[in-house]
């Protein structure tokens, strides 16, 4: 095989491939390290790569476990990379903050230690929005990254690093996290496949917290498929988060993957299309055309309270991070900032003040409205909302739905820094994805289309509750279905 | 409307240094304005609902040693995490 094309392959072809001997996976990792070195210029999808040595000295370990016959693992040997908000043990951990500027983590996530137990190899930390706060990586204090279908645009975010490198082969998948579509939405910028598990099928233990009540970390990859072998291999039980589903949850999101859409029911949700560019509504109506010729019905159905989703969602992670951030007092771990001339007040208030412009709104707005005097007109209310769309969901799913779709995002990828000095507009860019979790359901976005101006555009699926078999089925019945696709510009 | 006065005070509370409130007065001003939204969702009768988890589940509240985690700390003697005066 072309040495310079492997690296093109999907998850399943590279498992293929390396235990077939048609490659082997230091060939396959001598490959991929050279493309990051060769696209990191453009793209800046990773803060920091792995010392390329010992990631081909893991690599030669899996080639002679697999020559030998020993158990090398689901992944054998597969690059890929995780979000950098994300621990792994030794590695540096930003969150694209200068908060946390050389922080080394002291242990693994659970996410990074089942990769780790089935042969997936790390090879690097992937860029992000400061903390999580974003959705287009503007606002990573290392620089954005950029779309690779368009180095003028915004690749999405907060997960755009893991996003960008899946779209530019610098990794075979990746993981972010998201906690209001920051995995679907840089993955429908960069045409890839995002998926957002059930909240607790997969554990949170070392993801740097955001938003607790909401975050899952997920999938990115290049095919459906993908995100399932990656899904597999991250899920399940942890004694380390008392959120996760219990152990009875199926481990193979393969299995059945195949079996189509014949006599689901669709919902296409009238509040996330009405108002989207044109381009991307009538990509919304043939993917639904596509999922009838499949077998699939398809109708119109109205969730009032999607309409109230976006305020709820950031009220209520505005809280949560406000909260949560304030465990950044620079003393046990941080930056060099020295301790001498400070009373501890003003010293913390001083290592706070590296945080990025956006995180310290969102601190700002997490104290304001959940306190005293303002919690009741909006924390209280947020929550409310949050209960009441929950419910309308719920009842979507129990009587008429196995599927609800929409658009990932209602708008095309934007210019970079078109976007930046308006927050309120920035925020709206999230109506279609932060339903799924404030209502802690599953969702997808599968790429589906390219815009005439050759921008992605991806179609979000989500389902109920612990029904991640049924949506990577349908996710996949549509990635069948869908007309092709353009290679990404390189 | 939130003020300048009530962002000063917010910051102070959360203990965050901003050089300059008038940077992010109006973006701020803008954020919770939006959030008024919330207002009109007909959801002031509403019960809060909560995730009731019952003790059982948890795990035992047990100290579980991490092993040389005091080696990552930046001020560390005598078993103490250095840090400065209090007023």
């Amino acid at each position: 095989m072309n040495h310079s094309s492997i690296i093109r392959a999907s998850a399943l072809e590279y498992v293929r491939g390396v235990t077939s001997g048609e490659f082997t996976a230091e060939e396959f990792l001598s490959e991929t390290l050279s493309r990051i070195e060769e696209a990191e210029a453009r793209y800046n999808a990773y803060l920091h790569v792995e010392d390329s040595q010992k990631l081909l000295a893991r690599a030669r370990e899996i080639d002679r476990g697999i020559k030998s016959g020993q158990k090398v693992g689901l992944l054998a040997g597969m690059p890929v990379s995780i979000k950098d908000n994300i621990c792994m043990r030794g590695s540096r951990t930003t969150c694209g903050s200068r908060v946390l500027e050389g922080f080394v983590a002291p242990y693994d996530a659970t996410a990074v230690s089942r990769l780790n137990a089935e042969g997936g190899i790390i090879v690097a930390k992937a860029n992000m929005d400061e903390f999580a706060m974003g959705l287009t990586t503007e606002f990573s204090a290392y620089g954005p990254s950029r779309n690779p279908w368009n180095t003028g645009y915004v690749p999405g975010g907060s997960s755009g690093g893991s996003a960008v490198a899946a779209a530019a082969f610098e990794c075979v998948a990746s993981l972010g996290s998201d906690t209001g579509g920051s995995v679907r939405n840089p993955a429908s910028f960069c045409s890839v496949v995002g998926y957002k598990p059930t909240y607790g099928l997969v554990s949170r233990h070392g993801l740097v917290s955001y938003a607790n009540s909401i975050e899952q970390i997920g999938p990115i990859a290049r095919t459906v498929s993908d995100a399932a072998l990656v899904l597999g291999v991250i899920a399940g039980r942890d004694e380390h988060d008392d959120t996760t589903a219990d152990a009875t949850t199926a481990t193979d999101y393969l299995e059945g993957i195949e079996g189509g859409v014949e006599g689901m029911r669709v919902g296409i949700v009238d509040e996330m299309t009405e108002g989207a560019d044109p381009e991307v509504a009538r990509a919304a109506e043939r993917a639904a055309g596509n999922l009838e010729a499949a077998g699939a019905s398809c109708e119109r159905v109205s969730l009032d309270m999607v309409g109230y989703s976006v305020p709820s969602y950031y009220t209520i992670t505005a809280a949560e991070a406000a909260s949560n951030l304030a465990r950044y007092d620079n003393l046990r771990y941080g930056y060099d900032l020295p301790l001498d001339g400070y009373e501890f007040n003003s010293y913390v208030a001083e290592a706070r003040g590296r945080f990025g412009p956006e995180v310290t709104r969102r601190m700002i707005l997490g104290g304001y409205v959940s306190s005293a005097g303002h919690a009741g007109r909006y924390y209280l209310k947020a929550l409310k909302v949050r209960a009441k769309l929950t419910r309308e969901v719920a009842d979507a799913f129990a009587s008429s739905y196995d599927i609800l779709m929409a658009p990932t995002v209602p708008i095309l990828p934007f210019r970079i820094g078109e976007k930046t000095d308006d927050p309120v507009s920035l925020f709206m860019v999230d109506l279609n994805t932060v339903t799924a979790n404030l209502t802690r359901r599953p969702a997808v976005s599968v790429p589906y289309a390219v815009s005439a101006g050759g921008l992605p555009i991806g179609i979000q699926m989500m389902a109920d509750s612990m029904q991640d078999r049924t949506l990577l089925r349908a996710a996949r019945a549509l990635e069948m279905r869908r007309p092709p696709l353009p290679e990404v510009p390189d | 409307m939130v003020t300048e006065e009530e962002i000063e005070s917010v910051s102070k509370l959360v203990r965050i240094k901003v050089a300059d409130h008038r940077e992010h007065i109006e973006k701020v001003r803008d954020m919770i304005n939006f959030f008024e939204m919330l207002d009109s969702a007909g959801v002031e009768d509403d019960e809060l609902v909560m995730d009731d988890v019952p003790v059982s589940r948890l795990r035992e509240d047990a100290h579980e040693s991490f092993g040389g985690l005091s080696g990552y700390v930046r001020e560390y003697r005598d078993g103490y995490v250095r840090v400065p005066k209090m007023d």
